[in-house]
């Protein structure tokens, strides 16, 4: 059975070249981004603090995006999946924007003594934003939480018992949470993430010149020691990144809950960008009911699994209800706005998708998965948002400096992206599983 | 055996009456469902070595009504485990531990969990026993020779006809399927 008389009988080669379409998109991504970055500047000119913050937490949505593409990518080569090869390129080509976190990077690691606190770079008011609306009645209230752990922010900073031993516990951890080993570990982990993207796609796409079955067993092999760096990679970049907001606070299972969000984002990414494309009039019937069934299942199975993690960190530190451990979930529970958003996680993040996404009726019916997915994407953005944004502390709502932070990384990430797009088929015909792929039925 | 089967089984006084068809490739099985389906037989089954893309289709199979059953007990288990705990922490036996709220939701969850999840798989497996008819000990086709092979390479068809007049019907009806061999199989063994 001759894989490419398959394909042509399913779809043209014209929807399969994006070409000229990506090329706009790509232009459309770049305008956004570079508007983003315009403001980005003058956000950064107005209170560089906050903006900081919201750069983090546009860093950190990219950053989720692109593992959770390499995590997809990977793990059907070492399962040599056959359902998933006519999805697979798009997943390969998300996982390629990764070199953009190498340009995007750079910002994160110039700003970060504005975020994080390391020992012996003690400002004594890092946190207070010079003369804006900072309500120091809230203030007072969160330096209570974070006083009981020796935290920062307190009104007698600097000056007490609690405020040594946490210098001393910073002291502790000073071999690994400092300036230079931050940045030296955050060169590696984008490097490799960059390195990885352009590997899987590169490989992919000269299968589709050769037809070389032989690339498929090679990165069948390749996937498992790769996908053990890919495993430390992510863990150790979001202990650095996310859980070092408060550096004396920590979590065994924060790589975990930060992996859990990213594996369900990209399979809603994925739902929801071949959905685009085929709007577009690309992949026709390459991408059909079948495929769209099991990435909604991975997406709910993810989400659980999202939830599972989160549970279990919480349920834990509640029990224990130790203070330094408490801090996270008193910063995350503190005033109406951030306690609303931990219940919209609790409710939009599981209770209300777990109900709308469980019948298979749902999943193949594709408006409502389309929705679904869409749902659990805007989800991901907050929780990311809830990783970051409680630590910006004299802070306690949204701000248009979010958004054109998040203009910024997305701009650039989504327009590299579409650059290899342009120059790639969406669909791997040289894969020898494409055909099982193509005739995919769930039973 | 079939002595036995015959005055034995109380639930096997109706004496079963099959007819076996077999046929050579899993496209002539999934045509001859389609046709069988068409011919308004109402009593048939389809066995296959593994699982025939395209056959559930062809038979006309519904959705298995199993995921209703499932989801009610979810539902039950769910809801009992929430009144279970509340009632009996927060409101019959308040216990104060570790500094906690008698009733604190984030304790229960994981008992809500197990419970609905127990309930949840013990329905659906005696829900699908109940749907299928299980625990059943035998079964006429089982007399076949040729059945056995149906775990290795072979394909039937199998009817259940209501009359002798029906049986000659579907006889005719699975030869002219293409059906390589016709058997009568019965729980009183052998060919009729």
């Amino acid at each position: 059975m001759s894989t490419m008389s398959d394909k042509q009988s399913v779809v043209s080669r014209g929807q399969l070249t994006p070409g000229g379409q990506a090329i706009k998109f790509a232009s459309v991504a770049f305008v956004v981004g570079g508007l983003g970055v315009l403001g980005s500047v003058v956000a950064h000119q107005i209170d560089a603090v906050r903006f900081s913050f919201s750069y983090l937490f546009a860093f950190a949505l990219a950053s989720s995006v692109v593992l959770g593409a390499l995590f997809f990518v990977l793990i059907q080569h070492l399962a040599a999946a056959g359902w998933s090869v006519t999805v697979r390129r798009v997943a390969e080509l998300f996982a390629a924007g990764a070199p953009a976190l190498l340009v995007l990077v750079i910002p994160l690691l110039a700003l970060q003594p504005n975020i994080y606190h390391w020992y012996g770079e003690h400002g004594d008011d890092h946190h207070a934003p010079a003369g804006d609306s900072h309500d120091a009645a809230v203030h007072q209230d969160q330096g209570k939480a974070a006083m009981a752990a020796g935290g920062h922010g307190g009104a007698e900073h600097g000056h007490t018992p609690e405020h040594a031993l946490h210098e001393a516990l910073l002291e502790s951890k000073s071999s690994y949470l400092n300036r230079t080993g931050f940045t030296l570990r955050a060169v590696v982990y984008v490097a490799f993430w960059a390195w990885l993207g352009v590997f899987l796609l590169r490989a992919s796409r000269r299968q589709d010149q050769d037809r070389d079955a032989k690339t498929s067993a090679r990165l069948q092999r390749l996937s498992a020691p790769l996908l053990i760096f890919f495993g430390l990679t992510l863990t150790f970049a979001a202990f650095d990144w996310l859980m070092a907001l408060e550096p004396t606070w920590y979590s065994t299972i924060f790589g975990v809950y930060y992996f859990a969000g990213a594996a369900m984002a990209i399979h809603a990414l994925l739902i929801v960008s071949t959905l685009s494309l085929k709007r577009f009039g690309f992949l026709g019937e390459a991408v059909n009911v079948e495929h769209y069934h099991d990435l909604g299942k991975l997406m709910f199975a993810f989400m659980c699994f999202w939830t599972y993690a989160a549970f279990s960190q919480l349920m834990l530190m509640w029990y224990a209800s130790i203070p330094e451990e408490l801090t996270y979930y008193a910063l995350r529970w503190r005033g109406t706005n951030w306690s609303f958003l931990s219940m919209l996680l609790i409710v939009g993040h599981f209770a209300a998708p777990f109900i709308l996404l469980m019948s298979r009726v749902v999943k193949r019916k594709l408006v409502l998965l389309g929705f679904g997915a869409s749902w659990l994407l805007f989800m991901h953005v907050a929780d990311m948002y809830w990783f970051v944004m409680p630590h910006a502390q004299g802070w306690e709502s949204i701000s248009w400096f979010d958004l054109v932070a998040l203009m910024a990384v997305l701009g650039v990430y989504l327009g590299v992206v579409a650059l290899w797009a342009s120059r790639s088929l969406l669909v791997p015909i040289g894969d020898p599983r494409l055909s099982r792929s193509l005739g995919f039925e769930n039973l | 055996m079939s002595e036995k089967t015959q005055t034995g089984g109380s639930g096997l006084t109706k004496h079963l009456s099959l007819v076996l068809a077999e046929f050579a490739s899993p496209d002539a099985l999934v045509a001859a469902a389609a046709r069988v389906r068409g011919a308004g037989v109402k009593c048939w089954d389809v066995h296959t070595p593994y699982p025939v893309h395209g056959l559930d289709g062809a038979m006309g199979l519904k959705p298995t009504r199993l995921g209703v059953f499932s989801f009610i007990a979810a539902c039950t288990g769910f809801l009992g485990a929430v009144t279970m705990i509340q009632w009996m922490n927060g409101y019959d036996y308040p216990l104060v531990v570790g500094g906690k709220q008698p009733d604190a939701y984030t304790a229960m969850v994981p008992i809500i969990f197990e419970i609905s999840v127990l309930l949840t798989g013990l329905t659906t497996v005696f829900g699908l026993f109940v749907i299928c008819g299980l625990p059943r000990h035998h079964h006429p086709l089982f007399e076949s020779e040729r059945f056995a092979r149906v775990t290795d390479d072979a394909f039937f068809i199998s009817v259940e006809p209501k009359s002798e007049e029906e049986k000659h019907r579907v006889s005719e009806l699975l030869e002219s399927c293409g059906a390589s061999y016709i058997e009568h199989v019965s729980d009183h063994g052998g060919a009729l």
